[in-house]
């Protein structure tokens, strides 16, 4: 009896929730879009919380930062933060297919800064430019290589767990960049400065605007890659099940340590995009949180190159856009930017979440709840 | 009296219906079998008994009242308590530390011996899980459910895993428990056993309640019929043809298991093209290692593994194998001319002029070939133009990607002969057609994940594709499990008209009574040894049992 009693008084919430199945495609995107048009809704809100009155000057200011074509630069500088974020989460796609789950583009894109900035910085002044370009390309590239080949070598011969490995990877990267830049830089300022030769021509007064191009490239190459190469085969086939790779004679540790050269090479070429081409700088927080952002928008996107080119536009234009609303009403830009950003993904999380799963009440138990009540 | 009854009781798992209005009563003190196909519902239904699962709609009665079960433990407290198919004990425990779990009560090892003397169980209660059989397993789990006051016992598929032995002993206890007043429920698929043990069976058929019949006034016919829903064919084929040949020889072969442990022992036999040789033996006598091995999945293995290929006076293929193969054994001279049996040495000609005399068919074995497969990797065996295919127990997770289209299944074989990197993935999608439509694959489309495709399909795709490439050797574990009779039946014939076409084939399989009508020889393995190689026309079952347990 004192069994039934304790069970009695067991808490118990109102809601339960269970899985979703075989939500039609359409139903799905309905909410996403929802999803994405709420998270405009609460940016504005949340903008005019903190200063009344901005709500409607905030979405036309979001506007005016990303698509004001009477300032073709800035309009370029919003495709080549979508073109960064594109090139991150689709390097990553082959390495997250293949189940290895990989958060450290941001080490291995910041190593291949740090490669390009030095290269960069201390060529001989004789060389041409392109030359100097060229060796900046090829050292970042073995730079993010050896960076993401170091942790694919654990996990293939050891079985170490990649996800912190690649993690701690990060931080060795960023020590390093830290390091470099106090060698370096001796007055002090700890500010390296702009680099004077081994830089991307201005093309359309941007000096960003071939990190497009080289996107646009890789975008389709990746497309195919994954959907048609025999290599993105092995990598589907290795990542749904290492039984059946080993049934059909995949060899698994080469099908890993390959794709996570081709990752890490393409992580470095990304951090030689960045020096060399969009900030023509260097310093430690240079990556600025893309390569996490990175892995976000890859898994949003489901691997798939379309859906992932779309939410890294989308995240783009949320980052730009806030950027400047949050200068027109005078607030600090970049912090206004992060919440708006958070916003963003938090909702865009929550669509994948009620896509999955829906929450039902308990019928029976609140009759039962209501029946203690008048009992009590 | 009655015991229980189900009224109305339904439940579904997102779409899919697993039980669908059920309503029928159990009466106390009977033995009650429930009777159905694979997905039939009746795990499910039983669940819902046990706590496990709760009904969308529908009522339990349990004496007469209506109950409301929530848990395993509430299902206790209705004296009910089941036995699933996959046991959940701690194996680092001993039994009587098993039985203890969960009780309040205190017992010594006196209490278990009593009970076990009671009903006639064997069962050490100082002795480790992990050191147990499955049959020492079961009878710890049911011991467990006595302890708990249970006077509805609930065995889900009991005999699935058992020897003949143990089968007989099994249903010994139950009779005897069944003296002491206690119900007991058994989900069951086999015909012969609900003959044997039961007092009265229902009947379920996808999800639905058909009917419930009296054990002594039906037979294994009319169960059958009942039970698929149309007349049934149950006679399985074996074609008695002469066989052509060893095809392979295994020699001296031991292995070791995925954990390191020895799996296989030494052991010895030859496999003959068309013929079917059936494997027998408990599960994890060392069944999945042999077929493994073979295959060249396994890595740490002794012995040998002697392929013999019958090539002898016929012609050289490129789909044996390619030119610069060619090149190579006729430095070795394994070939000669078909006009002038010359011995040829191709090693001056241009690929092209190789290329025509193949296709002319002017170039010859002299002898059979003769290869050993042990170290080799699938690749390697493939490479060397041997057509070896494995229908793994495990189809989802081995033989096939369940996350894949049809189309892309296809492909898991034939991927590497793509272009320039690039896959070609037409004829794996004629393949798939051609598979489709020649087995009957129940799919809405080729670009269907297979997963989503009910076990009798997936398990046509994977032996399609298997046999699609003409094997010489065929190698299935366990490939009707899971499967619906006339799936089940299906897979049966492709098997044995494989084996007209001269295939050798080795059948992993549980059901002795199948094992014993399809195999021309029949080799027992138990626990990784050979304990005997058979003649299945001319064997009882009781002799196979002990021999599935000697050793």
């Amino acid at each position: 009896m004192e069994r039934v009693k304790e069970e009695k008084k067991k808490f118990k919430w109102p809601f339960y929730i269970t899985k979703k199945i075989g939500l039609p495609k359409w139903k799905y995107w309905l909410i996403r879009v929802g999803g994405i048009l709420l998270a405009f809704l609460v940016a504005g809100i949340t903008c005019a919380i903190l200063k009344p009155g901005t709500f409607g000057l905030f979405y036309s200011e979001m506007f005016r930062g990303c698509f004001d074509f009477s300032d073709i630069s800035s309009v370029i500088d919003l495709f080549v933060e979508f073109s960064l974020l594109l090139l991150i989460a689709l390097a990553l796609t082959p390495a997250f297919k293949m189940k290895f789950w990989n958060i450290g583009a941001e080490g291995q894109i910041l190593i291949g800064c740090l490669i390009s900035a030095w290269i960069a910085r201390f060529a001989p002044s004789e060389w041409p430019n392109f030359l100097i370009l060229l060796c900046c390309g090829i050292g970042s590239v073995v730079a993010g290589m050896i960076w993401s080949v170091i942790p694919a070598l654990f996990k293939a011969f050891f079985n170490t767990n990649e996800t912190l490995f690649t993690l701690m990877m990060n931080y060795i990267a960023k020590i390093l960049s830290a390091l470099a830049i106090s060698l370096w830089i001796k007055n002090g300022s700890q500010s390296f400065g702009v680099l004077t030769q081994g830089t991307f021509p201005e093309i359309m007064q941007n000096s960003g605007t071939l990190v497009i191009v080289f996107a646009i490239v890789a975008f389709v190459m990746l497309y195919f890659y994954l959907k048609n190469s025999i290599h993105g085969y092995e990598i589907s086939v290795v990542g749904e099940s290492l039984n059946t790779a080993r049934y059909v004679g995949i060899d698994v540790k080469k099908v890993i340590i390959r794709t996570m050269i081709f990752t890490g090479s393409l992580m470095g070429f990304i951090g030689f995009l960045i020096v060399c081409g969009v900030h023509q700088s260097f310093n430690d927080s240079i990556v600025a949180g893309k390569g996490f952002t990175g892995v976000l928008i890859a898994w949003l996107g489901h691997f798939e190159p379309f859906e992932i080119a779309l939410f890294s536009f989308l995240s783009a234009v949320f980052e730009q856009g806030t950027t400047t609303a949050a200068s027109a009403v005078n607030m600090s830009s970049h912090q206004f930017s992060s919440i708006c950003t958070g916003i963003f993904f938090f909702i865009i999380i929550a669509c994948e979440f009620f896509s999955s799963y829906q929450i039902k009440m308990h019928k029976k138990e609140k009759e039962e709840e209501v029946k203690d009540d008048v009992s009590n | 009296m009655e015991k229980i009854r189900f009224e109305n009781i339904t439940k579904t798992f997102g779409s899919t219906v697993a039980n669908n209005d059920i309503s029928f009563s159990i009466e106390a003190g009977e033995v009650f079998c429930i009777l159905g196909e694979n997905g039939s519902g009746k795990t499910t239904l039983l669940n819902v008994l046990a706590g496990i699962y709760k009904q969308d709609a529908g009522r339990v009665f349990i004496d007469g009242k209506e109950v409301n079960i929530e848990s395993p433990k509430d299902a206790y407290k209705y004296k009910i308590g089941m036995v699933h198919q996959h046991f959940k004990l701690v194996e680092v425990f001993t039994a009587l530390e098993n039985i203890l779990l969960g009780l309040k009560q205190k017992l010594t090892e006196k209490d278990v011996i009593e009970i076990c003397d009671k009903y006639g169980f064997k069962l050490d209660p100082k002795k480790y899980v992990y050191d147990m059989s499955i049959s020492e397993k079961q009878t710890l789990e049911i011991v467990k459910t006595l302890f708990r006051g249970v006077d509805t016992l609930i065995l889900d598929e009991p005999t699935a895993v058992l020897t003949p032995q143990e089968i007989t002993h099994l249903f010994e206890i139950i009779r005897n428990m069944k003296k002491d007043g206690k119900t007991i429920i058994i989900i069951t698929h086999k015909l012969n056993e609900v003959m044997e043990i039961s007092d009265r069976i229902a009947i379920l058929r996808k999800g639905e309640y058909i009917v419930t019949v009296d054990t002594a006034l039906t037979n294994e016919r009319r169960l059958a019929d009942l039970m698929v829903g149309h007349k049934t064919d149950l006679n399985i084929k074996r074609s008695e043809i002469p066989n052509t040949g060893v095809r392979l020889s295994i020699k001296n072969l031991s292995a070791l298991d995925i954990d390191g442990n020895k799996a296989l022992e030494d052991i010895s036999f030859d496999v003959y093209g068309s013929e079917i040789l059936g494997v027998a033996g408990i599960s994890g006598s060392g069944q999945r290692e042999l077929l493994e091995t073979i295959a060249g999945l396994n890595k740490e293995t002794k012995g040998s593994i002697i392929f013999t290929n019958p090539k002898k006076d016929k012609p050289v293929t490129f789909y044996h194998k390619n030119v610069n193969q060619i090149k190579e054994l006729s430095k070795e001279g394994k070939f000669y001319y078909a006009d002038t049996k010359e011995k040829c040495d191709l090693t001056n000609k241009t690929n092209k002029e190789i290329t025509d005399l193949v296709n002319a068919e002017k170039i010859l074995f002299y002898e059979d070939e003769i290869i050993d497969l042990k170290d080799k990797k699938p690749l390697e065996i493939r490479d060397l133009g041997i057509k070896l295919s494995f229908v793994p127990e495990d189809r989802l997770g081995m033989g096939l990607v369940g996350n894949m289209d049809l189309t892309d299944n296809m492909m898991l074989r034939s991927y590497r002969k793509g272009k320039q990197g690039f896959v070609d993935r037409e004829k794996p999608h004629e393949l798939a057609e051609k598979i489709v439509q020649e087995l009957d694959v129940k799919t809405p489309s080729l670009n269907t994940e297979v997963r989503k495709l009910s076990g009798g399909n997936i398990q046509k795709i994977l032996v399609g594709r298997e046999l699609s490439s003409r094997p010489k050797i065929l190698m299935t574990a366990y490939p009707v499990r899971g499967l619906d009779i006339n799936s089940s039946y299906l897979i049966y014939k492709l098997l044995d008209e494989q084996k007209v076409k001269g295939t050798a084939i080795i059948f992993v399989g549980e059901d002795l009574d199948v094992l014993m009508d399809l195999c021309d020889r029949l080799l027992i393995l138990s626990n990784g040894h050979i304990t005997g190689i058979v003649d299945p026309r001319k064997i009882t079952k009781d002799e196979i049992g002990l021999l599935m347990t000697q050793g």
